[in-house]
């Protein structure tokens, strides 16, 4: 066991103009669940890569338990890699294929023998250790992969999107084993995946990779409710966070945003944690409102000045929860941020990102009580929760505080 | 400095890669490949050499005196080479279109399942015999078979001789080719009104193209540089192919043996085949990783 | 072709008429017509070819080996005598040992060197796929040609190779290779392997580059040396492929003839003739036409066994 920490770690590929990972201090305790997550090429894999020794880096320093290991191979860092496609050797069995590692170790056959066994039975595979690799289902794969991992007993593991080729259900179940595997066996690990919701629900704490460069690195509750900036308050949360431009009015000693048209008082004690906000007055920002933070306007709702008016669009009723669409009167904001978020997800949702900002079309989503009656076209009131807004500087992206 | 030797696995941009495995690497690759190459360079400047340094004791004083003479000897001599390097681009060149032909269409017969027919695959593997059975070992009754035929002594019978032992691979690859091609292409242009043979021809040509390609590359390079069977059904000297004409170079049996000219020869057999395979290479090594090559 | 015909745009009627109920045998009621009579139509040319080159004169050889045909003239049926004289002919049977020895020796050398040059090349740095030109460079020109290339180095006075062996002080610069048996069998040797390796290690490469490099960077972080990953990851998964190279090269040596007949014609005398040269001789010098068919019987039959255990096994392992 030991911990991990990267110093100021930047990689640069021969002939790249841009840096594939730049800059990236990381400090991951010992026993400690890291998730790197961020949008795909955002250099989350290589980072993960040197740590493991797969990959040179460029510049930085690189310690596990407190001994620099850049010039480390691989075989000498004492830590497990679990790969996306699982990198079984196809012509050994189940059992070869764990033993494989305690074997080049030179580990005695009985140890060899009782720490596979052992680890076969913890993950369920006692049956299948003769089976070759193609004889096995993608979940029981996955998990001679772990088992490849645990049975060596390193320093740590490293995770390269190892659930991503599974089928949605199994997936989610193996989030939760694999999660209490690791708190069971408490074991630093340092894990890599793509989906936000993955992270959330894992990770000890969660570092926000975008374009080589950490954005963010928190537990998941301080990514959620402090985001640093735009991209990291976009990329968690689902459904995202609502933006808006927006222009700041000062009112004596009262900030009020004017959120297409509609004024909207910044909660006073939110106010005094963001000393920085009252230098905007005046100015443009942009303003982000999670879904959750909307609630359907009761008769005589207690704040004045905290409520929107909205013309429903969409409602979709999910049994859970119910998400409301409506638009808002003013531009979509479309930074560099939404844009390469959406290009993530695909080339269709960025193709309809592109469509409404030339139609100018603001889509907000709230999220309801589940027992409220709304309708399609229904015009209602939304009261907002101005104590959770989200502050933006519109050219740095950097959160207001 | 780590320690790693050269890593092992294909692409290697990730790895940490010592500088002592490049020097393995740059040292070992440039002793091999000049082991490799050096005869074959080493054969052209011979070709420029005079025949009397050729059959002296090696000195540097053959570089003093460098000639085209045993080109223009066997080109404007009495050996005319041009007549058999003639002889052999039209065999080989008769060899690729035919074979290409053939397999072409066996490959489309068989490998569009609308196509099938009772007993596709039994033919399939009777093509694929070919291969089992080697055409030096069924020289002697194809000799008189093609004697029957009046096919001894004539390019038409080597070309299709040829051709034959060329099918399996061709049809093989031919055949892949066709049954990796998307069937909606087929169906659009029958939806159009179109019939077989125009399907096959713009529709699904272009796509098996590459196919063709490597097919007529290998049927080619297989003619050209075959020896047993040229010496055999071939036997005026006349229509000699490149490869027999240069055995008749080395034996005299153009007068006497002039060395000279036996390497000028070797080099113009060899650089077709170089030039080919080096601008066309992508052909040559799809077809062999696609049969696993199969001859 | 009336059947056959498909009416457009509605889409109902098919194989002819009606719709619904049973499908006609052959026949089916959606997706594209089959046409098995143009698929034959197709594959009868090449398979035409086939059985007119390949499997006809197979048969014949066979019935052939059976009479004491002279090539010109008449015959008379023999039975089996043909083979059975076989092994009283010296001629063949030393044509036969002496190309085992020479497969002997080849074989092995033209899979390691093989497989060193896959092992080199297989990792697509800067100058691979030059390498990879220059070591098949001499299988795509040919034996014949390389055969004459080499024939003249390996003169005794003025050959390059006497020349650099002379310098190397490793002989004294004037062995007559091709007049000696044994030395004449070295170098053919040596030439074939130059000739052959290019041809193994293409194969070898493409087994070896369908290794995901997944498995060797598991192998790296399990703690795996170069040595352990060649044995324990390589070799398991390019055994197949090592398997059917070695076949072709047995194969290809059990019918060498190129080489031997433009480097030595078979001499000095008889000693350096491989099976195939024999057969030639028999059946076109000494007109011995049964003679020559019984041995290429023996000879096809012997590779043909060889042949049908490389295609088991290449079925066994896809």
């Amino acid at each position: 066991m030991a911990d991990i920490e990267l110093s100021h770690v930047d990689k640069v590929y021969e002939g790249a103009e841009a840096p594939a990972v730049r800059d990236l201090s990381l400090k991951i305790a010992d026993g400690e669940f890291m998730v790197l997550v961020g949008p795909s090429g955002c250099g989350k894999t290589t980072a993960l890569r040197m740590v493991a020794g797969l990959e040179d880096i460029t510049e930085g320093e690189l310690r596990i338990g407190g001994r620099v290991v850049n010039d480390v191979p691989p075989q000498g860092r004492n830590i497990s890699f679990v790969f996306q496609n699982y990198a079984l050797f196809p012509h050994m069995t189940v059992y070869d294929n764990m033993a494989f590692g305690l074997k080049l170790a030179k580990v005695d056959k009985a140890t060899r023998d009782k720490r596979v066994r052992e680890t076969a039975r913890m993950l369920g595979l006692d049956e299948y250790l003769n089976r070759k690799p193609r004889a096995l289902s993608g979940g029981q794969r996955q998990r001679v992969a772990m088992g490849r991992a645990i049975v060596r007993e390193p320093q740590a593991y490293l995770m390269d999107e190892p659930l991503s080729n599974l089928d949605a259900k199994l997936r989610v179940s193996m989030r939760a084993e694999l999660a209490r595997l690791q708190r069971d066996l408490n074991v630093t690990t340092i894990y890599v995946t793509h989906d936000q919701t993955e992270a959330m629900t894992m990770g000890d704490r969660i570092a926000i990779i975008r374009r080589g460069q950490l954005q963010q690195a928190g537990a998941p509750t301080e990514l959620f409710y402090k985001p640093k900036n735009l991209f990291v308050a976009e990329f968690i949360g689902s459904p995202s966070i609502n933006l808006v431009e927006s222009s700041l009015r000062a009112d004596g000693d009262s900030l009020y945003a004017d959120v297409a048209g509609q004024p909207l008082l910044i909660d006073p004690e939110a106010l005094s944690e963001r000393p920085a906000l009252r230098g905007y007055a005046g100015k443009r920002l942009i303003i982000g409102i999670r879904p959750q933070d909307f609630e359907v306007g009761v008769a005589g709702t207690r704040r004045r000045g905290c409520q929107v008016e909205a013309k429903v669009e969409l409602v979709e009723a999910l049994g859970t929860e119910t998400n409301v669409h409506f638009c808002v009167n003013a531009p979509p904001v479309i930074t560099d941020e939404v844009l390469e978020l959406a290009a993530d997800l695909g080339k269709d949702e960025a193709t309809r990102v592109e469509r409404k900002a030339r139609a100018g079309r603001n889509e907000f989503i709230a999220r309801v009580d589940p027992k409220t009656q709304v309708r399609n076209g229904d015009t209602i009131t939304l009261a907002v929760d101005t104590a959770q807004m989200h502050f933006f500087d519109p050219e740095t992206g950097q959160a207001i505080r | 400095m780590t320690s790693v030797a050269a890593p092992a696995g294909g692409a290697q941009g990730k790895q940490a890669r010592s500088r002592s495995s490049t020097i393995i690497y740059v040292s070992t690759g440039t002793v091999l490949s000049i082991l490799f190459l050096l005869p074959l360079v080493w054969a052209v400047l011979r070709s420029f050499m005079q025949p009397s340094d050729i059959t002296a004791a090696p000195s540097a004083r053959a570089f003093g005196h460098l000639t085209v003479a045993n080109y223009s000897g066997l080109i404007t001599g009495s050996i005319h080479i041009l007549r058999y390097v003639g002889n052999s681009v039209l065999v080989a060149g008769g060899t690729a279109v035919l074979t290409a032909v053939l397999a072409t269409l066996a490959g489309y017969g068989l490998g569009r399942t609308r196509f099938r027919f009772r007993g596709s695959n039994v033919v399939f593997a009777l093509i694929l015999v070919t291969l089992m059975v080697p055409f030096q070992a069924i020289l002697t009754p194809l000799f008189l078979e093609l004697s029957f035929l009046h096919l001894l002594d004539n390019w038409l019978g080597l070309i299709l001789f040829y051709s034959t032992f060329n099918l399996p691979f061709g049809v093989f690859v031919m055949r892949n080719s066709f049954m990796a091609a998307p069937s909606e292409l087929e169906e659009a242009a029958y939806c159009e009104g179109a019939k077989v043979l125009t399907t096959l021809r713009t529709v699904l040509l272009p796509l098996v193209m590459p196919g063709v390609a490597t097919t007529m590359l290998y049927a080619f390079l297989f003619a050209w540089t075959e020896f047993l069977g040229a010496l055999t059904f071939i036997t005026s000297i006349n229509r000699l192919t490149l490869p027999v004409a240069l055995l008749n170079v080395e034996t005299g049996t153009f007068g006497q043996v002039n060395y000279g000219f036996l390497i000028a020869g070797a080099v113009i057999a060899m650089v077709p085949c170089a030039v080919l395979y080096v601008a066309l290479q992508r052909f040559y090594v799809t077809g062999i990783t696609a049969g696993g090559v199969k001859g | 072709m009336t059947q056959e015909t498909i009416q457009t745009a509605a889409g109902q009627r098919w194989a002819g008429r009606g719709t619904g109920g049973t499908t006609r045998p052959g026949k089916r009621r959606t997706g594209i017509v089959r046409r098995p009579k143009i698929g034959m139509l197709f594959v009868m040319p090449a398979f035409v070819f086939v059985a007119v080159f390949v499997l006809f004169p197979l048969g014949f050889a066979i019935y052939m080996s059976l009479t004491n045909w002279p090539l010109i003239g008449a015959y008379h049926f023999s039975g089996v005598h043909n083979y059975a004289a076989l092994g009283k002919d010296p001629g063949f049977i030393h044509s036969v040992l002496f190309t085992l020895l020479y497969t002997g020796i080849v074989t092995v050398p033209i899979l390691v060197v093989g497989y060193g040059l896959a092992v080199l090349i297989r990792s697509n740095r800067r100058g691979s796929v030059f390498l990879r030109t220059a070591f098949f460079l001499p299988y795509v020109i040919g034996l014949p040609t390389l055969s004459y290339i080499i024939l003249l180095e390996l003169q005794p006075n003025s050959g390059a190779v006497n020349w650099v062996l002379a310098r190397l002080h490793i002989t004294n610069g004037a062995t007559a290779w091709l007049v000696n048996t044994n030395l004449a069998l070295a170098a053919t040797c040596i030439l074939v392997i130059w000739f052959a390796s290019g041809l193994t290690m293409v194969l070898l490469l493409g087994a070896m580059q369908g290794i995901s490099d997944d498995l060797y960077e598991s192998a790296d972080v399990l703690g795996a040396s170069w040595w352990e990953k060649e044995r324990y990851v390589t070799l398991p998964l390019v055994r197949p492929t090592i398997a059917l190279s070695l076949i072709i090269s047995i194969i290809g040596s059990f019918l060498a003839f190129n080489q031997f007949f433009i480097l030595t014609q078979g001499g000095p005398g008889t000693s350096t003739f491989t099976v195939v040269m024999w057969i030639y001789q028999t059946a076109f010098v000494q007109l011995h036409v049964g003679a020559a068919a019984a041995m290429s019987v023996v000879l096809i039959a012997v590779v043909g066994v060889i042949s049908f255990v490389q295609f088991l096994l290449l079925r066994s392992n896809t």
